[in-house]
């Protein structure tokens, strides 16, 4: 039971991010699919023993652990591509606006060589 | 190209004002249609126009965005604007001002799209910081000279720079990040540019110091490796 109430509190915490816009709801999506995969992953009892023995995990608690790093990876190099589109997207506007900005300039510099 | 080309001087600043005016002015006496653009790119406090002398275009950028951003922005001005030959030189004084026109003739005379100022023994000395630059330096050239199949003489990082419009839209569309020269000349060679190199004797820094600590050299040494192995997984083919 405690592990549903704590899947909807998670998800319902996300969607209070995404709708007031503290999270890009894009961004929110993967998060939405390892919650997903963990609620489901949960409802088996041997879920862990599963993934312990596809990795070749002798201690099953280990892959818990192991899978959560895993989730966080993911999610961190989400985070990275994003940002890396958010700073060539600012690059792109500097960019512009340097454009207008010396745009005035070749005008100055145009009238005072007459 | 006209018989009086276009030449837009661009020298990218961050807080290194004090030989900035004189090299603005020496500039401006060269024989020939020079027009100079200061970016100053986030000093703090930012350089102020006054200092310069008259005619000469200053670009402020908000923030500190690096070599990359600043060459962009430089070169968007000169394919906007008509200019036939882009100049980048340093505002320490480092790059001979008077050594201008030969890189320039290079591209005028149409026997290069792109030349660049080789520094004549740029790394002289023993000390640690030296033996790895030339170390590095060496890594360069020889990586250069495995994807392009062509020889690269002289250093790979120098920031004396001409070049033509064509260089300038070739590189206006690539991503170029902070210190960007050792990909900009291997860009250059292997979309087949008419490269020169002209060997000039490069002053020594009179003012401030060199913004490349052991860090950011590291992080340079991944990045140069990072384009080298994408330009192979491309499929660079040897011109």
């Amino acid at each position: 039971m405690m592990k549903f109430v704590a899947v909807l509190v998670l998800a319902v915490g996300l969607f209070l991010l995404a709708k007031r816009r503290l999270i890009q709801i894009d961004m929110s999506f993967f998060l939405y699919v390892a919650l997903v995969a963990l609620a489901i992953g949960s409802l088996s009892p041997t879920f862990i023993d599963v993934v312990a023995h596809i990795f070749g995990i002798i201690y099953q608690p280990l892959a818990v652990i192991l899978l959560a790093l895993f989730i966080l990876l993911c999610m961190v190099t989400l985070v990275a591509i994003y940002i890396t589109r958010l700073g060539q997207r600012h690059t792109t506007l500097v960019r512009r606006f340097a454009a207008i900005e010396l745009a005035d300039e070749e005008r100055r510099r145009a009238a005072l060589k007459g | 190209m006209n018989s009086s080309p276009r030449i837009l001087a661009f020298l990218p600043t961050l807080n290194d004002f004090a030989v900035l005016p004189q090299i603005c002015a020496a500039i401006q006496a060269l024989p020939g249609d020079y027009a100079v653009l200061v970016i100053d790119d986030g000093s703090y406090p930012p350089l102020d126009r006054a200092t310069l002398p008259p005619g000469t275009m200053v670009g402020h950028l908000p923030e500190n965005y690096g070599l990359g951003v600043a060459t962009h922005v430089a070169m968007d001005h000169m394919l906007a604007h008509g200019y036939d030959v882009l100049v980048r030189l340093d505002s320490d004084g480092q790059h001979p001002v008077d050594k201008i026109p030969l890189l320039v003739d290079e591209v005028t005379a149409d026997r290069a799209d792109f030349a660049i100022g080789t520094r004549i023994d740029p790394h002289k000395g023993f000390g640690a910081r030296i033996l790895a630059t030339r170390f590095i330096s060496a890594y360069y050239r020889l990586i250069a000279r495995w994807l392009t199949g062509s020889r690269v003489l002289g250093d790979l990082t120098s920031g004396f720079m001409a070049m033509n419009r064509r260089t300038a839209s070739l590189m206006a569309k690539e991503p170029l990040e902070r210190y960007p020269e050792p990909e900009m000349l291997m860009l250059g060679m292997l979309e087949g540019l008419r490269i020169a190199r002209v060997p000039i004797k490069a002053n020594e820094r009179e003012f401030g110091r060199s913004t490349i600590g052991v860090n950011r050299a590291m992080l340079l040494f991944y990045r140069f490796n990072i384009f080298a192995l994408s330009r192979l997984f491309d499929g660079a083919k040897r011109p």
